[in-house]
């Protein structure tokens, strides 16, 4: 059951920290909640389509399907959370005046959507190969429960402790995290690039997993929260640090694009006319 | 909008949560380590039990293959399959003497007391190795891991899950829960919300929580301040209005003697013409501050309500007649259709209302333009003949629809001062109307006027059936 708790928890956790996140960001964008339910809906469709044609996938691409899949879908978070925080930086620099509502909702969609459809994915294989096949269903469903408990309830802590700052304190909050979030999850997906053959896998630069094993629960949470890998290899330590410093840069342009607006009333209104 | 009962459930929620699913799974750990424990003590106990047999009963060199005894239970029978044990005894030459079906011919583990992990038939075994003191016998005995593992978990479990299932209901419990703490709110909020805009006195509620005692005196400190601000404004409006009557009343007369003096006098054209002027302005001022009298008169909280049997029609005629020479200096072209139609309302009031909608009319209809005015009874809600209707249509330019609302408010006039049809009011004849309106529980629709193409004033009253109301007195 431990093993449950553990590897729901880290799933659960993934998904939900980008879940609240954006959730806050939502709201401090002035953007209203209706847009989740569907989000929710297209990615736990996602995530069972996926699951149901897992095996499928995995013969795919010479037998590297699922692990191109899931850096595709890693990398595309990534991505997304970079868009996001060109927009919270946008909204830190000028509130209210250069907000892009129709973008902004496509952004938070897809990326929840997105995140669902990994997370909800292993998850639902976890449960089905070690609870349904292997007959152990009451223990995975019992530690499943537990994680996905502690993970909703971390989650919904982070929610409203974001929601306690101010609009704008929040979206720096958020971008932070998006930031931190997007380099793990580019550096999972080096690591799946890697095992498919398609980035070098080099030796591991160093191992940490004396200090703190990855099979262990704080293991387990860094790897959910930072993509905490005892012994990386160098691609990944790469592509951690270039999402690190593109999510950077991301932040740089969102504010250095409206640095004129809340000066330039002329400005706005072309920028809203043109979205 | 963060709701308050949203942000409790959620959160008392996550705290339940938190501890509890915590505190599970610490328990789970410490009792899977207490049952290691036991199922130790069940090996050790196996191998006491082993001392007592005799294993020189056995031949030397024969391994002796105990049968698993059958117990009378079939239930029994499936926990002892699943606790079943395995054991050898090896004589002090370290021959294998006794052992059980499930354990190998070869020894379990080295001859060294204690216990062991050691894997053998596929599988990975808990074995406990002890010497007899005596004989110099090697006693082992050997649990499954996994059975072990599975058999500890499901008693475990059974203490786990309730916690889980529990959740829902402790949700489901606290959604209730503050939703009725949260109710003195809600009941504050509604008898707030439920009052007359007229309605301007404090808030008397029983059993308020003390949490919101200082919002219900807050509220009701700022509605009697906002009772007698709104009461001085009235008073201001209505005295000022009444003292002015008089003065304006002396303008006339006086204006009218200066134009009759220099009506005699014909080489100041001049003078005449701004004498002329004047008298417009003063006549103007003179309608201004009498609307600003009907206005306050009708106020819905003003007026003392005397409702009897008005024919509408008949009314619309009689106003008719008495504004109709402002139509014919205007070579307006006006129709009344429709008949008699009788609703229960204040005499005075209705016909301010049709002075206000005639009047309003022919001026904003351009010279020579058409006038439409009919008064009919229609169906409501299967009824017929239900509700009375009084409908107004011009061909002037009409209302853009966004204004619709706005042309009600008081001293409201399209583009201002500079309104497009040149035409001087005041601003307060809309206002009126729709106070009336209000006044008699009516609904008054703007439109655009489908067989004029200027402006439909349509007013909608509940009809008053005599026969009805004279069979029920």
């Amino acid at each position: 059951m431990t093993s449950a708790v553990i590897i729901v928890l880290r799933e659960v956790l993934e998904a939900v920290l980008i879940i609240c996140m954006l959730l806050a960001s939502s709201s401090a964008l002035g953007l209203r909640f209706r847009w989740l339910p569907p989000a929710l809906l297209a990615g736990l469709a996602g995530a069972f389509i996926y699951a149901v044609f897992l095996e499928d996938i995995s013969q795919a691409f010479e037998g590297f399907g699922q692990e191109i899949v899931n850096a595709v879908l890693l990398l595309l978070i990534t991505l997304l959370l970079l868009a996001h925080n060109i927009l919270a930086m946008r909204e830190f620099k000028a509130p209210q005046i250069a907000r892009l509502p129709a973008l902004s909702l496509l952004i938070l969609s897809a990326t929840i959507a997105m995140a669902i459809v990994r997370e909800g994915s292993e998850i639902y294989l976890y449960v089905y190969s070690y609870g349904v096949v292997a007959g152990d269903i009451t223990s995975v469903l019992s530690g499943g429960a537990i994680g996905a408990g502690i993970g909703f309830s971390l989650g919904t802590f982070i929610y409203f402790g974001l929601r306690t700052l101010s609009a704008r304190h929040c979206l720096l909050f958020s971008s932070f995290m998006a930031l931190v979030i997007g380099a793990g999850m580019s550096s999972q997906a080096a690591l799946f690039l890697a095992q498919a053959d398609l980035l070098s896998a080099s030796e591991p630069l160093w191992d940490t997993s004396a200090l703190i094993a990855e099979s262990s629960l704080p293991g387990e949470l860094l790897q959910a929260v930072i993509g905490y890998e005892a012994s990386p290899i160098a691609t990944q330590v790469g592509m951690f640090a270039g999402a690190l410093v593109l999510s950077l840069a991301a932040m740089g342009i969102g504010i250095f694009s409206v640095r004129n607006l809340s000066s330039n009333p002329e400005a706005i209104r072309t920028e809203r006319s043109n979205e | 909008m963060t709701s308050i009962r949203l942000f409790l459930t959620l959160t008392l929620i996550a705290i339940i949560v938190m501890v509890s699913f915590l505190s599970s799974l610490r328990g789970y750990r410490e009792s899977m380590l207490e049952a290691e424990s036991l199922f130790d003590l069940q090996l050790l106990e196996h191998v006491k039990l082993l001392s007592l047999l005799n294993p020189e009963l056995s031949s030397a060199g024969y391994a002796r293959v105990v049968e698993e005894l059958l117990l009378p239970q079939q239930s029994d029978l499936a926990l002892s399959a699943e606790m079943r044990i395995a054991y050898q005894v090896f004589d002090p030459n370290g021959a294998l003497v006794l052992r059980s079906v499930l354990a190998p011919v070869t020894q379990m583990t080295p001859f060294e007391v204690g216990y062991r992990d050691v894997n053998f038939n596929g599988y990975r075994w808990r074995v406990l190795a002890i010497r007899d003191p005596e004989r110099q016998h090697w006693l082992m005995a050997a649990q499954r891991y996994d059975l072990r593992y599975q058999l500890a978990e499901r008693v475990i479990l059974e203490a786990v899950v309730p916690t889980l299932l529990s959740i829902p209901l402790a949700a489901l419990l606290i959604w209730f829960i503050v939703g009725y703490g949260l109710r003195p709110i809600r009941v504050l909020a509604r008898a707030v919300h439920s009052r007359e805009a007229s309605d301007l006195s404090g808030v008397e509620l029983e059993g308020i929580p003390k949490e919101l005692t200082p919002l219900t005196q807050s509220t009701n400190d700022l509605l009697r301040r906002l009772q007698s601000s709104f009461g001085r404004e009235k008073r201001f409006a209505a005295d000022a209005a009444h003292e002015l009557r008089t003065p304006i009343s002396t303008l006339k007369v006086q204006i009218h003697n200066l134009q009759a003096e220099l009506a005699g006098n014909a080489t100041n054209a001049e003078a005449i013409a701004t004498a002329a002027d004047l008298h417009q302005g003063i006549d103007a001022m003179g309608h201004l501050v009498e609307q600003i009298l009907v206005l306050n008169r009708t106020a819905p909280d003003q007026y003392m309500v005397q409702f009897v049997p008005v024919d509408v029609y008949a009314l619309v005629r009689d106003v008719v007649s008495a504004e109709y020479e402002q139509i014919l200096q205007r070579d307006q072209n006006f129709e009344l259709e429709g008949a008699s139609a009788v609703i229960k309302g204040d005499a005075t009031a209705l016909r301010s209302l049709v002075v206000n909608v005639l009047t309003n009319a022919s001026k904003y209809t351009p010279q020579g333009g058409s006038i439409l005015m009919r008064v009919e009874r229609v169906e409501h809600a299967g009824n017929v003949g239900a509700q009375v209707q009084l409908q107004i249509d011009d061909s002037g330019p009409g209302i853009p629809e966004n204004y619709y609302e706005r042309v009600f408010d008081r001293f409201y006039r399209l583009d201002g001062d500079r309104h497009s049809s040149g035409v001087s009011g005041s601003g307060l004849g809309l206002a009126i109307v729709k106070h009336i309106v209000e006044m008699h529980g009516a609904q008054i629709a703007l439109s655009r006027s489908e067989r004029l193409g200027g402006l439909c004033i349509t007013i909608t009253f509940r009809a008053f059936d005599v026969d009805a109301d004279t069979g029920n007195q």
